[in-house]
């Protein structure tokens, strides 16, 4: 069965790394995820909800309870909570309840270094949302074919997302075979 | 002639002290104000504006979209990017790099200015200078 499941990742995802492939109904989540207050969520929770080093931290799976109940509580949520529908909390708690399921793990390029934080789920054979961070300020290129995915080209400052699924490279991710080209 | 020299040198002082700052900001965001208290408490004179699209005020001083936080300072046709400590303002100001636009401490770091506890020290983050086109250098790191 799971290596069926593998060829069903290995023929969907055909060896590359895809975006998040968020479902329609969620688009609009993500969205206002990143506009909400006219800034977005991402500026203290990170573009994908991880917490990117920021004020506010992780909170991928956060259901809408949580939510309101730090736009209640958090001084710096406080007045987001203002403008802010019944509507509209429901849905960014949508996208992130999503985003919890997803096992994440973080890499930060930094000084020809990476630093890498992972998810304890990551031994499981669920896809994996990979977000990069170059830290640097130059573009950084990514060698990751030992992952069985594509060369990626990281912009200065700018933040990748791609999921890895289990594939005949590599059945589970070892962010240790991933090379900075020169 | 020297009265006359020095009311000059007096004059141009006085006028490159009182600096303005344009803060752009949204109604729902707490920390920008506190970012403007401390820029007030240094001697700026902070005049605030709420526009109802604040990416169209990034691009237009050109903010690269990967350097963005919550607020968009403009001094001396200069743009700071959130929350920029004083001191870093104040000595790009005295010197611009070469071909710089202005500065920007991307994203909200919890021990920044208007971030931060009162009277706790600037840790963990970098304040990241830019040009017209979007290249990026370091200018200070905390």
């Amino acid at each position: 069965m799971n290596r069926l499941i593998a060829f069903l990742y290995l023929w969907l995802f055909a060896l590359n790394g895809i975006a998040l492939d968020l479902p329609d109904h969620l688009k609009s989540a993500e969205n206002l995820y990143r506009t909400a207050g006219g800034y977005g969520c991402h500026l203290c929770h990170g573009l994908y909800g991880h917490g990117a080093n920021q004020a506010g931290g992780y909170i991928r799976g956060a259901n809408q309870e949580i939510l309101k109940t730090a736009l209640i509580e958090q001084p710096t949520m406080k007045l987001l909570n203002n403008v802010l529908s019944d509507k509209d909390m429901e849905l960014i708690a949508n996208y992130l309840i999503y985003l919890g399921e997803i096992p994440i793990v973080s890499l930060t390029v930094d000084n020809m270094a990476i630093g890498i934080e992972v998810d304890e789920r990551r031994d499981s054979e669920k896809a994996l949302q990979l977000v990069l961070f170059n830290a640097g300020f130059s573009e950084v290129t990514l060698d990751l074919s030992a992952l069985g995915l594509n060369t990626l080209t990281i912009a200065a400052q700018a933040t990748e997302s791609l999921i890895w699924s289990p594939n005949s490279q590599s059945e589970i991710f070892d962010p240790q075979v991933i090379n900075i080209l020169p | 002639m020297k009265k006359i020299l020095f009311f000059t040198i007096t004059l141009i002082a006085c006028f490159s002290q009182a600096d303005t700052i344009d803060l752009f900001k949204s109604t729902s965001c707490g920390c920008c104000k506190l970012w403007g208290d401390i820029m007030e408490d240094e001697g700026y004179q902070v005049d605030t504006f709420h526009p109802q699209d604040l990416d169209a005020v990034k691009s237009k001083w050109g903010v690269p979209p990967v350097l963005k936080s919550c607020h968009t300072a403009v001094i001396d046709g200069y743009v700071f990017e959130g929350h920029v400590p004083e001191a870093d303002i104040r000595k790009f100001l005295d010197n611009p790099p070469d071909g710089m636009i202005g500065l920007s401490v991307p994203g909200m770091p919890a021990l920044s200015p208007g971030m931060a506890p009162e009277g706790a020290e600037y840790e963990n983050f970098n304040v990241v200078a830019f040009d017209k086109d979007g290249n990026m250098m370091l200018f200070n790191k905390y």
